[in-house]
């Protein structure tokens, strides 16, 4: 394994591109495009965060809250996840050391511990329920997989609209964080909606999104999210 | 220049102070083109890739962190504009330009020209060795050898930990300083070669080639 010793031994190979290296820089020429600066950055963030919460809240209205929205098998998973998702974004988002990015093992984390994090809450308000048929059809589960995924759809549009340019290493892992949190949103929009207990209705129609948004996250990560 | 100072132009540039960039263009430049001239093999790539770099740059002002550190965040942009360029192009080492015009003609009796072709002869290996590296070993070691970047700077750049950068720069120094070792033996060959002929041209017999042996 290389320590500071060996590290310093590096100096014994030449460097190819040393007469490159002592070039002057000729004249800049600022580049006409615009760009957003840092205040304008912030106003974007925080525009795009009032619409994606104004998403989630428009598609609740238009399926119609749950009749027990006040009872606590309802409240207790949807502030849960509320706070996992709002402290995990900040986590992952914010400045890490030197102002860069968090490094691998924060991201790391985080794709670790929101589907745990998901699960727990699944798992305890289904106790005693019996579970029923899973599947694609509407009335089996497609139906809520489909809302879920189209709650999320929109937290995922609108970060990364926000976040784009953001992301200058592991692209696909970064945007998979912004996507698994939007369906943790998305799940919590859902879960305002379905009354349902059933285990293998919430793991699989509500939670199935959260897997099939990372995916598409990562994609956005690798395609838009590098400066 | 020292790094504070760049790092408050910056944050002026992403504040909109656009004579921040003027400041930065005059000290980043000469660093960003030396990189890519040794990630691309070719200091007219380079070229290309320095502006596209600063275009980048601007786009991506606004996420500049307040109070962050300029260099390791250039060369995380760098990086990327590198691995588009060579995306896009499908580099294949067999592909990679060389840095230098080319050989001159060298006098080996003369001492500076001896010096000087060992010296050129050692960054052609080097620059022939990276080029055959994986980009995971060549980018640590370009960043912490060259760049002079620090191991948790160069792992934020990379997007692994401290200990994997080490671990792969180490093993990209093992293999250049493996191909150097090399190459200094067989430069010593020819040298010897090249003396045994001046030898016997002294004693009045047909002189062997300096390079390649000698004939029968």
């Amino acid at each position: 394994m290389a320590d500071l010793e060996q590290i310093e031994a590096f100096s014994e190979i030449p460097d190819p591109a040393e007469r490159v290296a002592a070039r002057t820089a000729p004249a800049p020429v600022l580049p006409p495009t615009p760009s957003l600066t840092r205040a304008g950055r912030r106003r974007r963030a925080a525009l795009c965060a009032v619409f994606a919460v104004g998403w989630i809240g428009l598609c609740v209205g238009l399926w119609h809250p749950r009749t027990d929205l006040t009872n606590a098998v309802a409240i207790l998973p949807m502030a849960l996840w509320t706070l996992a998702s709002t402290v995990a974004l900040v986590f992952a988002v914010r400045p890490g050391r030197r102002g860069l990015p968090v490094g691998v093992r924060a991201i790391q984390l985080v794709l670790a511990a929101i589907p745990v994090l998901f699960v727990i809450p699944v798992l305890i308000v289904s106790v005693g329920v019996p579970d029923g048929p899973v599947g694609l059809r509407w009335h089996e589960g497609g139906g809520c997989l489909t809302i879920t995924s189209l709650m999320g759809v929109g937290p995922l549009l609108f970060a990364s609209f926000a976040l784009q340019g953001s992301f200058s290493s592991i692209p696909a892992a970064r945007g998979a964080v912004v996507g698994v949190l939007a369906g943790l949103f998305g799940a919590v929009g859902i879960h305002a909606v379905c009354p349902s207990q059933a285990r293998g209705h919430l793991l699989v129609a509500h939670g199935a999104p959260i897997l099939l948004l990372a995916v598409v996250g990562g994609l956005f990560g690798v395609l838009r999210g590098r400066p | 220049m020292d790094e504070s100072t760049l790092n408050d132009a910056m944050d002026r540039y992403a504040c909109g102070d656009a004579q921040g960039f003027s400041m930065l263009h005059r000290v980043l430049f000469p660093r960003l083109l030396a990189y890519l001239t040794r990630m691309s093999g070719s200091a007219t790539i380079a070229d290309d890739l320095v502006q596209e770099t600063f275009l980048r740059m601007h786009r991506a002002r606004g996420t500049f962190a307040a109070g962050g550190a300029v260099l390791p965040w250039v060369y995380a942009i760098a990086r990327n504009v590198h691995i588009d360029h060579a995306r896009a192009r499908k580099l294949r080492d067999t592909e990679r330009l060389p840095t230098d015009p080319g050989p001159e003609a060298i006098d080996l009796r003369s001492g500076d020209g001896e010096a000087t072709a060992i010296a050129a002869e050692a960054a052609r290996v080097v620059e022939r060795v990276l080029s055959r590296l994986p980009s995971s070993q060549r980018d640590a070691f370009v960043l912490l050898r060259y760049e002079g970047l620090s191991v948790h700077d160069a792992a934020a750049i990379l997007g692994a930990t401290p200990t994997a950068v080490k671990l792969r720069a180490f093993r990209a120094y093992e293999a250049l300083r493996a191909a150097l070792q090399e190459s200094r033996v067989h430069v010593g060959a020819s040298k010897s070669a090249a003396s045994a002929g001046e030898k016997a041209e002294r004693k009045g017999r047909p002189a062997a080639r300096a390079q390649g042996g000698v004939d029968g």
